[in-house]
C-alpha cells in the first residue's frame, strides 16, 4: 500500500487517490501541423521507466485537488511531490525531467510555439 | 395543490431513531434534514470577507479544520471549497447571503441538502468503531476537535467532523451510500452495543 | 504459413519420450536415470536467430523456428529462469472468445493450437478444456454480451448464452439472488476455453526446443541491442556478445526497456498485476468463471487450490507486486458472488508485470531496426495466447515480414489509427 502525501490533507493510503499517468506531457497547440507519426507519438509512445518516473496524482477521494510525484517504478518510493504546474526540485526528479524524450520531441516543440504566439 | 409535500430520509426504513440501552458504547442516530451548501471560491482575501460577511466568520483555510458559529458549521474540503452545514430549511436565506456578498467574484454555491444525509455519532467506542473502516490516524495525538476529513469508512466516502473530545462526530455521506454506511455501522457497533437517537 | 503436425517429432533428436512405459522402466531403477529435460549450454558466439526472453511465447518462438523453419542455430536467453516472470504468474486461463476479427484470429489460431499440444510436445501440459464463462450483470452488459456472441460465432467460435439458472446448474457455489449489488443476468459460454498449467507450458516447449538443438541460456541478462547500418549485430549480455542478424524480443513487461536499448520507444505501460490461491480444497468449481463488472475470475486448481485474478493496480510498476486494495476489491467480490469463499484462507498473492498497449492489443512487429522483432503488449491476456503467439512470431522472423494473422498487430496501427480495441474482452480493468 503506497503511502501518498497529499500537499493539503497530509499522508493517505493511495487507495484515496486516482492515478494520472505520466506528467509533463505538454499538449500540442496547433496539432494539425504534426504528422501523423507526431503525433502518435504524443498520443501513445510511453516512457514506462524502471526507475525514476514523474507522475501525476489525484486525491479523488480527498480534496480532488491534482499534484505531481517523483516516484521509482522499481522500489515505490516516492521522492518528491510537487505541485502541478511546476517542476520537480529533487535532483533524481530533476534528472528524470530533463533526460526525458518529451523534452525534444515535435508535441513539445510544437506546444512552445503555440503557447508563445498567444 | 392542495398536497403538502413531506421530505422523506435517504435512510427511510433503514434508520432506527430509537432504542437500545443507555450504557451502550454507541450511540448513532441521523440529523435528518440539515441544510448543506458547497461554496467554491478561490480562497483569497477577498472572497474570505464575502463570505464572512455571510456567514458570520471566515472560511478555514488551513486544511482539514472546521469553524463553528451556532448553528453553522464551515468544513474544509479542499483550498477552494467549503461544505457548510446549518439547520433545516436555513439552507435557502444563507445561500441567499453568500451569494448577494460575493456579488460578481468567480464563486458558486450550490446547495447540496438533499445529496448528502448526516449521521450523529456518539459514546466511549467511536474511536474503535471508527478505526476497522477508516484507515486516518483518528487518536486524540493527531485528530482532535474541529478538525475534518474527507476519506473512506468502509467503501464509503465521507467527511467526517469531530466535535468534541468525547468521542463525538459528524459523519457525512453521499445518500445513495447512506443505507449501506449505516448498515455498516451498525455490524460494526455490535460489540460495543448500540443505542439509536439523540438519547 | 506451415502448420505444425505431427509429423515434427522426425525432426527432433532421440531424447526419449515420457510415456507410461518409460514411467515403468524408470521406475525399475529407481527414476534415477532420466535425462535432464532441457541442457544448459554457454552462449555461442553467433546464432542465426535470439530470442530474447525466457517465457512461454519466448520459448514457443524458439521451438516453432528450429522445427517449423528449419533454423536451427537458435538461442533464448533469459536473465532469471525460464517462466519466472509472467508465464510463471498468471491465472492460467485459455480463451478465444474475442470481438474483433483480427484478435479472433489469432486467439482461436492459439486456442487450435492448445489442442493437441501435450501430444505434440511430449508434454502434459494439463490442459482442460472445462470451459470459459463470462458473467454479464447489467442490462448494458447483457446487450453487449448478445453482441459479443453474434461477432464470436461469425467468426466460427464457440458461445452460446447462458440464463441464470443454467450458470448455477453449470456453477452450483454461485450466488444469482436479484438482490446481489451486480446480479448475475447472464453470461456467455466457451467451451473449448479453461485452463493449463503455466509453468508446463514453460517447461514442454523447452524441453521441445531443445530436442531441436535451441540453446536455453538461463542467467544470461540482455544489456544491449547492437546495431550497424540500420540493422541489428546482436546482443550484448552478462554472458558476453551473442551475434545474429535476427532478433526477437519477448519480455512482456520489459519490453520498454529492451526497446530502448535499440533506440525505440513502445506504446507499453507496465503495470502491476496480481493473483492468489485459496488454501486447497476439495473440487467446488469445475469451469472458470469471469466477472467484467466486479473484476473478478475464478477456477479451481487441480491441487484445489481456488485461483483468483482481478484487475490491474492503477499505477507504472516493475516490482513484481501491487497493493491491498486490489486483493481487498476481488475478494469482496469473490464473497458476494460465491459466498462458499468466505470460509477460506488466502494462502498466497503474488504479482507480475503486465505490458499494456492502448487498445489492449499486442504488438507483433518488425522495427525500423532490420532483423530486430518486437512481440509484446500483451497486457492481462497474454497466457492463452502463447502457443499461437509463438507460432506466428516465429514466422515473422523467419519471413521477415508477418502473415495474415499477425500483420494486425504492427506498431505501425497507432499512426495510421487502425486500433483493436479489446478492453471490453480482457475481461479485467486496464
Amino acid at each position: 500500500m503506497l503511502l501518498i502525501e497529499c500537499p493539503w490533507c497530509g499522508p493517505r493510503d493511495e487507495a484515496e487517490f486516482a492515478y494520472g499517468g505520466e506528467a509533463h506531457i505538454a499538449r500540442p497547440t496547433e496539432p494539425d501541423k504534426l504528422s501523423d507519426a507526431e503525433w502518435a507519438e504524443y498520443l501513445f509512445l510511453a516512457s514506462n521507466p524502471r526507475g525514476t518516473y514523474l507522475e501525476r496524482w489525484r486525491h479523488a477521494h480527498g480534496c480532488r485537488r491534482w499534484f505531481n510525484a517523483v516516484r521509482d517504478t522499481y522500489t515505490h518510493e516516492i521522492i518528491e511531490i510537487y505541485a502541478m504546474g511546476s517542476l520537480p526540485k529533487s535532483k533524481l526528479g530533476i534528472q528524470a525531467y530533463e533526460d526525458s524524450w518529451r523534452r525534444g520531441s515535435a508535441a513539445e516543440q510544437n506546444a512552445k510555439r503555440g503557447s508563445a504566439k498567444s | 395543490m392542495a398536497e403538502i409535500n413531506q421530505a422523506r430520509s435517504p435512510l427511510a426504513g433503514v434508520a432506527s431513531s430509537e432504542g437500545g440501552s443507555s450504557e451502550a458504547g454507541i450511540r448513532l442516530t441521523e440529523r435528518p434534514f440539515l441544510g448543506k451548501l458547497v461554496l467554491r471560491g478561490d480562497g483569497g482575501d477577498g472572497f474570505l470577507k464575502a463570505a464572512d460577511a455571510a456567514l458570520g466568520t471566515a472560511p478555514p483555510i488551513e486544511p482539514n479544520t472546521a469553524a463553528t458559529i451556532e448553528e453553522v458549521s464551515i468544513l474544509w474540503h479542499s483550498p477552494d471549497e467549503w461544505l457548510i452545514v446549518t439547520a433545516t430549511s436555513a439552507e435557502t436565506e444563507l445561500a441567499n447571503r453568500l451569494r448577494e456578498t460575493l456579488g460578481s467574484m468567480h464563486a458558486a454555491v450550490i446547495d447540496v441538502s438533499d445529496s448528502l444525509v448526516a449521521l450523529r455519532l456518539s459514546g466511549s467506542s467511536t474511536g474503535s468503531l471508527l478505526a476497522k473502516g477508516c484507515a486516518l490516524d483518528l487518536h486524540p495525538r493527531a485528530f482532535g476537535p474541529g478538525q475534518c476529513a474527507q476519506t473512506h469508512l468502509a467503501s464509503a466516502l465521507v467527511t467526517l467532523h469531530q466535535i468534541d473530545d468525547t468521542g463525538t462526530w459528524d459523519i457525512f455521506v453521499r445518500a445513495s451510500f447512506a443505507p449501506y454506511l449505516w448498515r455498516w455501522l451498525e455490524d460494526a457497533s455490535l460489540e460495543y452495543g448500540l443505542a439509536y437517537g439523540t438519547g | 504459413m506451415v502448420t505444425p503436425t505431427l509429423g515434427m517429432r522426425g525432426l527432433r533428436r532421440g531424447k526419449p519420450r515420457y510415456s507410461i512405459f518409460s514411467l515403468a522402466r524408470h521406475a525399475l531403477d529407481y527414476h534415477e536415470g532420466w535425462q535432464r529435460a532441457w541442457r544448459a549450454p554457454e552462449p555461442q558466439p553467433e546464432y542465426d536467430a535470439v530470442i530474447i526472453g525466457g517465457g512461454g511465447h519466448g520459448l514457443a518462438t524458439a521451438f516453432y523456428l528450429a522445427s517449423l523453419h528449419g533454423i536451427r542455430r537458435v538461442a533464448v536467453v533469459e536473465k532469471s529462469w525460464i517462466g519466472g516472470g509472467n508465464t510463471g504468474r498468471n491465472t492460467t486461463i485459455i480463451r478465444s472468445n474475442y470481438l474483433w476479427d483480427e484478435s479472433a484470429a489469432i486467439y482461436e489460431h492459439a486456442l487450435k493450437l492448445w489442442e493437441g499440444l501435450s501430444q505434440e510436445l511430449n508434454f502434459n501440459l494439463m490442459f482442460s478444456q472445462r470451459g470459459v464463462l463470462t458473467l454479464a450483470h447489467s442490462e448494458h452488459e447483457m446487450k453487449e454480451m448478445s453482441r459479443r456472441v453474434n461477432a464470436i460465432r461469425l467468426n466460427g467460435i464457440d458461445s452460446t448464452v447462458m440464463t441464470p439458472a443454467q450458470i448455477k446448474q453449470l456453477v452450483p457455489i454461485i450466488d444469482i439472488s436479484p438482490s446481489l449489488r451486480y446480479p448475475v443476468m447472464g453470461g456467455f459460454f466457451q467451451q473449448r476455453g479453461g485452463t493449463a498449467r503455466h509453468d508446463a507450458v514453460a517447461w514442454g516447449y523447452a524441453r521441445a526446443a531443445d530436442e531441436c538443438g535451441v540453446d536455453i541460456i538461463q542467467n544470461c541478462e540482455v544489456t544491449g541491442i547492437r546495431q550497424a547500418k540500420g540493422a541489428v549485430t546482436g546482443v550484448e549480455t552478462t554472458r558476453g556478445f551473442i551475434k545474429s542478424a535476427k532478433v526477437g524480443c519477448v519480455t512482456a513487461g520489459h519490453s520498454g526497456i529492451m526497446a530502448a536499448m535499440a533506440g525505440l520507444r513502445l506504446p507499453i505501460e507496465s503495470r502491476p498485476l496480481q493473483a492468489l490461491v485459496s488454501e486447497p480444497i476439495k473440487p467446488i468449481i469445475d469451469t472458470v468463471v469471469m466477472s467484467n463488472a466486479v473484476h473478478m475470475y475464478i477456477s479451481q486448481s487441480d491441487k484445489g487450490e481456488l485461483v483468483f485474478g482481478a484487475g490491474t493496480d492503477a499505477y507504472n510498476s516493475y516490482a513484481q507486486r501491487g497493493s491491498l486494495p486490489v486483493i481487498e476489491h476481488l475478494l469482496a467480490s469473490a464473497v458476494e458472488l460465491y459466498p462458499i469463499v468466505s470460509r477460506l484462507r488466502v494462502m498466497r498473492t503474488w504479482g507480475g508485470i503486465v505490458d499494456t498497449c492502448p487498445d489492449a492489443s499486442p504488438i507483433i512487429s518488425t522495427t525500423p531496426v532490420k532483423g530486430l522483432y518486437f512481440n509484446c503488449g500483451w497486457g492481462t491476456g497474454g497466457f492463452k495466447a502463447t502457443p499461437g503467439s509463438g507460432h506466428v512470431f516465429a514466422d515473422l522472423i523467419a519471413q521477415d515480414r508477418p502473415n495474415a494473422i499477425a500483420a494486425p498487430y504492427t506498431l505501425e496501427r497507432f499512426t495510421t489509427g487502425s486500433l483493436i480495441d479489446e478492453h471490453g474482452a480482457a475481461g479485467v480493468a486496464h
